[in-house]
Order: C-alpha cells, then structure tokens, then sequence
C-alpha cells in the first residue's frame, strides 16, 4: 500500500468503515509514515471539530408551529377528500335554496296580506324589495307616502299592517321549509 | 381551555396521526440542528425542518417501522434539501435572512480569542469557532456538506448515509473524505490559529 492509497482512505479508517484486515493495514502504516500521520491527524482533528458544536436549538415556538402545521395540513387533506366535497358544495346549494324559500314566502305573503290593494301592484313592490334587502319597507310605497305615521306609530292609510312590518310576519316562520328540499332536486 | 382543546384534537386524530406528532415532538430539535448547519441561518433553518416533516407526514404511510424513523426522515429532507439548493441557484435571488459574513473576520474576533491559549473546551463553546466551522461546511458543495454533517454531527454510518442520499456506499466515502479535505483547507486558510489548535493533542 502506498502513501496515495493509504490518503484516499484515511477517512474511511478515522470512522471505522474499513474491514478489519485494511483497518490493520493502513494503522500499521500511519504508525511509520509521518506524511500520513500529519494527514491523519488533520482530519481527525476536523471530525472532532465538527462534532464539537453544540446543538442549535430552535426557538420555543418553532415546534409548537410544526405540529400546527401538521394538523392545518390534515384538516386540508380531509377537506379534499370527497365525502367531504360533497358537503362543502352543499352549502352554496342550502344557502340558495334558503334565499328562495324566503323570497317566495314574500310574493306568497304579499299576495294574501295586501288582498285590498290591485295585486298588480303587489309584484313590482315585491321586486323592489328584493333588489333592496335590506330595507323590508317597498321603495316605490316609501317614496309616494310613508307607510308609518311616525306620531301616532300606526301604519299609514292604505298600507295594510303586514306590510309596514313586513319583517314581522308571521307566517315566515310557521310555513314548514319545502322549498328547499325542492331546489336541492333541481340541481 | 388550551387543555381541552388538546385533548378534543386528540379524540379525532387517529393512532397513526398521533404516533407522527409523537416522532415529530421527539425529533424535531435534532432535525432542526442538522438543518441549521446545513443552511446556516435560523429561519432557513425552520423552513428546512417544517418542509421535511409536513413531507413525511404526507409520506408516512410508506414509512417502514423496521427503519429508525430519522434514518427515513433524513432521506426527506434530503431530497428536499438537494432540490431547494438547486433552485436558489437558478435563481438570482439570494435570501435576506442568509448571514452577511465580513470578508475580514479578525475585527470581530479579537476580543473572544486570547493568545494565550484557551482550553479545547473553552473553544468548542466559544461563538466564534462554531462560527468558523459553520462557515466552512457552507463553503462546501451541497452533497459533501450533507455526507460531512451526517457523518461528523449525527455520527451515522455510511450505510445509514448511503441509504438516506440515495447513492453507493463508494460515492458516500469519497463525498466524506474530500468533504473533511476541503472543510479542512477552508479553516487553514481562514482560520489558521485553530486549525493549529485542532491539529495539536
């Protein structure tokens, strides 16, 4: 074995990863050549500086993070998994059929309340009503005459009670909800 | 109130969920210490590490129990290693959080080493030599970094070490031994006064 040879597997020899026989080899031959020693002890010595450094520890939060992750990753998967599609596209679908129902209730509600009144005009009220959630009070009836005297707190003349509280009807809540199951068939 | 939450978390995990969070507590600061001196700075660091288990965990039905779950683990982060060296070398970018290190280190040095010998112990805690050899395992070629701190940090075998780079136990032997050579001449050209230090003894 020359001095090359030996080098080439000096590392190997440092981490025991040689056979017994080669191990014996190149111990025997460190033993009397000083290049090799030198050699030798120079990657000894950056082994032991390497395995010299403490460890670095993370930050106290890092671990807690990780295993978050972990289960944000987890709810994910679950969610994409198809049992549980189908019920996120559900919701869209409930909600829907929800706003249906509700709009139907109201034409259904403002046909039998405002019996007096032409029913022609009932429809286009309605609409505006609907385009404008978010006030119950049609505009067009808003906008002609108040529907409230707001001294006397009594609907005004001409506007049935339902319909300045229309908010407060009753039958909105007693109707069973068939609307939805129905809507849901459709799609 | 956090008990209880735990322990509703618990109740729907299953046993094999619970048993990765086991492996991942028990593990996590030894994979974080590896990447740290793979990567060098703290936030790539926990990148590396969160990275490699939310891919074992994603992977952890093929995971083998007959192999320590790090020697498994370690061949993740691998990969993923190797693959994000790769890309931030196409990319002209370079992170913000990488550390800016002077070109002359003796400024900053002076006052943590005394001429007049400091023992072995007092340089193995001392910033400036983990300094010094983090620098140089950086200064190394991805692949001899990985075999070096697989080897000399977490003391595998080049069994272990082939298995987890996925490559022959020949190409792991070489990839130490020229890895320790280059680390070695790195520190003998920047650090003279401790190459000295470790040579002696």
């Amino acid at each position: 074995m020359n001095c090359r040879h030996v080098q080439a597997h000096l590392s190997a020899y440092l981490d025991s990863e040689l056979t017994g026989c080669q191990q014996q080899t190149i111990r025997y031959h460190i033993n009397h050549c000083t290049e090799c020693a030198r050699e030798y002890r120079r990657l000894r010595s950056v082994k032991q500086l390497i395995g010299a450094i403490p460890c670095e520890l993370p930050a106290a939060h890092c671990e807690e993070r990780l295993i978050m992750q972990i289960r944000a990753y987890r709810f994910e998967m679950t969610a994409e998994s198809p049992r549980k599609s189908w019920i996120q596209g559900l919701w869209p679908r409930v909600s829907f059929a929800a706003a249906a129902t509700l709009a139907l209730f109201f034409f259904a509600s403002k046909g039998e309340d405002t019996g007096n009144t032409s029913t022609v005009n009932t429809l286009p009220n309605s609409l505006s009503v609907l385009s404008n959630s978010r006030s119950f009070q049609p505009i067009s009836t808003f906008s002609t005459q108040p529907s409230w005297h707001f001294d006397s707190m009594q609907p005004a003349p001409g506007v049935s009670f339902y319909q300045a509280n229309a908010w407060e009807q009753p039958e909105m809540i007693q109707q069973p909800p068939v609307a939805p199951i129905v809507l849901m068939g459709w799609r | 109130m956090e008990l209880t939450r735990e322990t509703t978390a618990r109740a729907f995990m299953d046993v094999q969920e619970q048993e990765f969070e086991e492996l991942a507590r028990r593990h996590y600061r030894q994979a974080y210490n590896l990447a740290y001196r793979l990567t060098g700075n703290a936030p790539d660091a926990e990148d590396l590490t969160q990275e490699a288990f939310l891919r074992a965990y994603r992977f952890f039905g093929r995971y083998d129990r007959a192999l320590p779950f790090m020697n498994w683990f370690n061949r993740i982060l691998t990969n993923l290693y190797i693959d994000e060296y790769r890309r931030r070398q196409r990319l002209p970018i370079r992170s913000l959080d990488d550390p800016i290190r002077t070109e002359d280190p003796e400024d900053n040095l002076t006052l943590e080493l005394v001429d007049d010998g400091p023992s072995p112990e007092e340089i193995a805690l001392s910033r400036y030599y983990q300094d010094a050899v983090q620098e140089g395992l950086l200064s190394l070629a991805p692949e001899f970094r990985l075999a070096v701190a697989y080897a000399d940090i977490e003391g595998y075998s080049y069994e272990e070490i082939a298995e987890m780079m996925n490559c022959s136990i020949g190409t792991v032997r070489s990839r130490i031994h020229r890895g320790r050579k280059q680390l070695r001449a790195y520190l003998e050209k920047k650090y003279p006064e401790l190459a000295q230090r470790g040579e002696e003894e």
